[in-house]
């Protein structure tokens, strides 16, 4: 099995298996335009040990998954946040990480990982009230009053019809 | 989960990126995540992708809002809250049983006077159809909006009967008004 070696943003190499590390699309066509298994570390210059660590562990745990339907925007991707059990205990990291995750899945081109990043945040705004989803998400109410009064008015039915 | 502010918060990630998570909800969280933020009601009212989510789309064409019919045949999912002063109204959102969504004990979303998506067209925008609406003599009470009739009207261009018609040519919803306008 070939391995290559990947350096992260802070500069620790990391060697993995060039199965796993074309779940990314962009480590992919990157090997592809090389043409052979480079010597040297390949830089992932916008993602850190840690999040590359976490990167791989996914890569590596899926790393026999068929490939995503060629349908992009498919409905069912779309409507269902089922999220399988591995990845839900793989995605319990606190929410820099998260995100961090989700920055680099994209980055990556590791679709079916952006997903699941994206489904376990659509998850934990599901079923909760606009105070409690700024709680979550430490997200300043922006709305002035003023602003909430005017939508209110603006959409009130006519009492008197 | 880190409630302390971090670097890497959630309105900070790509607007493209937001998209992708709040595409994830349903219409009855998609509310209230409108009222979190400003910049989450834009967003969720400004992209096409995200707009579309709110209709239910079909065979021919044509788009309807979720906020007003679920699926053909089903009427009056929704109904306001007849009691409550002019200040504090709410319209309850009456949802069809919930198989498709899992575990959610809700089976009622409130919505909010100021939900920004009952702005929307009732029709999606190019949807071969055309919608009339009546309004239904109101028997009960002055001070509830009127119920109203829609009809949505296939349109039907092809005279020669070739073209393959929709799930419906017709369809009627009888319901409450939320939006204005009318």
């Amino acid at each position: 099995m070939s391995q290559i070696t990947l350096l992260s943003s802070d500069n620790v190499e990391m060697k993995v298996d060039k199965e796993v590390a074309e779940r990314s699309i962009l480590i992919k066509n990157m090997l592809e335009d090389v043409g052979e298994t480079p010597d040297q570390a390949i830089p992932i210059p916008n993602v850190n040990e840690g999040v590359l660590r976490k990167v791989i562990e996914w890569c590596e745990h899926h790393r026999n998954d068929p490939p995503p339907p060629a349908d992009e925007d498919s409905d069912s991707r779309k409507k269902s946040t089922d999220i399988e059990e591995w990845d839900q205990k793989f995605m319990q990291v606190d929410q820099e990480m998260l995100f961090e995750i989700i920055l680099a899945a994209n980055y990556l081109d590791i679709k079916p990982l952006l997903d699941v990043g994206c489904k376990t945040v659509a998850n934990m705004i599901k079923g909760k009230s606009p105070e409690e989803i700024r709680k979550t998400f430490n997200i300043q109410n922006d709305f002035t009053p003023e602003e909430e009064d005017q939508i209110r008015r603006e959409n009130e039915w006519a009492e008197d019809r | 989960m880190a409630t302390t502010p971090s670097k890497c918060h959630i309105l900070s990630l790509p607007a493209e990126l937001q998209i992708q998570i709040l595409q994830f909800l349903p219409l009855e969280d998609q509310i209230p995540a409108s009222q979190t933020h400003p910049s989450w009601s834009e967003t969720l009212q400004a992209h096409t992708s995200l707009r579309k989510t709110r209709y239910t789309f079909y065979s021919n064409g044509i788009g309807i809002h979720k906020l007003l019919c679920q699926s053909a045949g089903e009427s009056l999912i929704f109904e306001t809250s007849t009691n409550l002063s002019s200040t504090t109204k709410s319209i309850t959102y009456k949802y069809p049983p919930r198989s498709e969504y899992g575990e959610d004990p809700r089976t009622e979303t409130s919505i909010p006077p100021d939900c920004p998506f009952l702005k929307e067209p009732i029709l999606y925008p190019g949807s071969p159809a055309t919608l009339t609406i009546d309004t239904i003599p109101d028997r009960t009470c002055n001070s509830t909006p009127p119920i109203l009739k829609f009809t949505i009207k296939e349109n039907i261009d092809d005279p020669s009967g070739l073209v393959p018609r929709g799930e419906f040519t017709t369809m009627e919803i009888i319901a409450v008004p939320m939006r204005r306008g009318f």
